[in-house]
């Protein structure tokens, strides 16, 4: 499968490498297809690529990572589009938004993105929580303050 | 804009499927509640709104970040005691 990206030019990645995403993102109805890869040679920063929108590229990593405690509850209208059965297929995604300053880095904890390893089905979730924010900071914590009791 | 006015217990119907009805006035308030399909999703616009601005601002700002800085990030999440 060979996608362009305006980030990365040309890319060729397995096929099954794609998750399909049958209502798109939030804003981006018609990026349904993401293909995921490494943006980090550890492996903790993944980039989510469009490959129905060259330039659509978020960076996302696990949820967890960012709020060990971090939980969002998947409804029955969610389980169903993303034909979850075992809660441990799931994987929930946070998008990082990475500034000039990698201090300043803001994950966006009211839009999740959740995926299906099993069906490579995913969606954006968006909940409601008056604790999360789109641009929780994800190192304001760093002192061991602030949101260290958030649970969802 | 098609505007109705409709007291509290009152209904309207969207199609055949969806029911919204007035549950609650309190002040300027009004509390509302929806039936609707599984497949049709219902959200605050404020909140999806913000979401769909923050998706558009992250995939903005993110040019490539550089492999250093990611390390970086990775290094202040794995601190312990986070």
């Amino acid at each position: 499968m060979k996608i362009n990206t305006s980030r990365f030019g040309e890319i060729e990645l397995p096929d099954d490498t794609l998750i399909t995403f049958p209502k798109g993102v939030v804003g981006f109805p018609e990026a349904r297809g993401f293909v995921l890869f490494d943006c980090s040679d550890d492996g903790i920063f993944k980039w989510m690529q469009s490959v129905d929108v060259q330039e659509l590229a978020f960076v996302i990593c696990e949820a967890s990572l960012v709020l060990p405690n971090y939980q969002i509850i998947c409804g029955k209208s969610e389980q169903e589009m993303l034909k979850l059965s075992r809660a441990e297929d799931a994987a929930v995604c946070l998008i990082l938004a990475i500034g000039a300053n990698p201090a300043d880095t803001t994950a966006n904890l009211l839009g999740p993105i959740v995926m299906n390893a099993e069906s490579r089905l995913g969606m954006q979730m968006v909940l409601v929580n008056p604790d999360y924010s789109t641009r929780h900071k994800i190192f304001a914590d760093a002192s061991g303050t602030e949101n260290s009791n958030v649970s969802a | 804009m098609l505007v109705l006015s409709r007291h509290k217990d009152e209904t309207i119907m969207i199609g055949d499927e969806i029911e919204i009805s007035i549950v609650d006035i309190k002040g300027d308030t009004v509390r509302i509640g929806i039936n609707a399909p599984k497949t049709v999703s219902v959200h605050r616009k404020e909140i999806y709104e913000a979401i769909r601005a923050e998706n558009i601002a992250a995939t903005k700002q993110q040019l490539v970040p550089d492999k250093a800085a990611l390390g970086n990030i990775a290094a202040l999440l794995k601190r312990p005691g986070k």
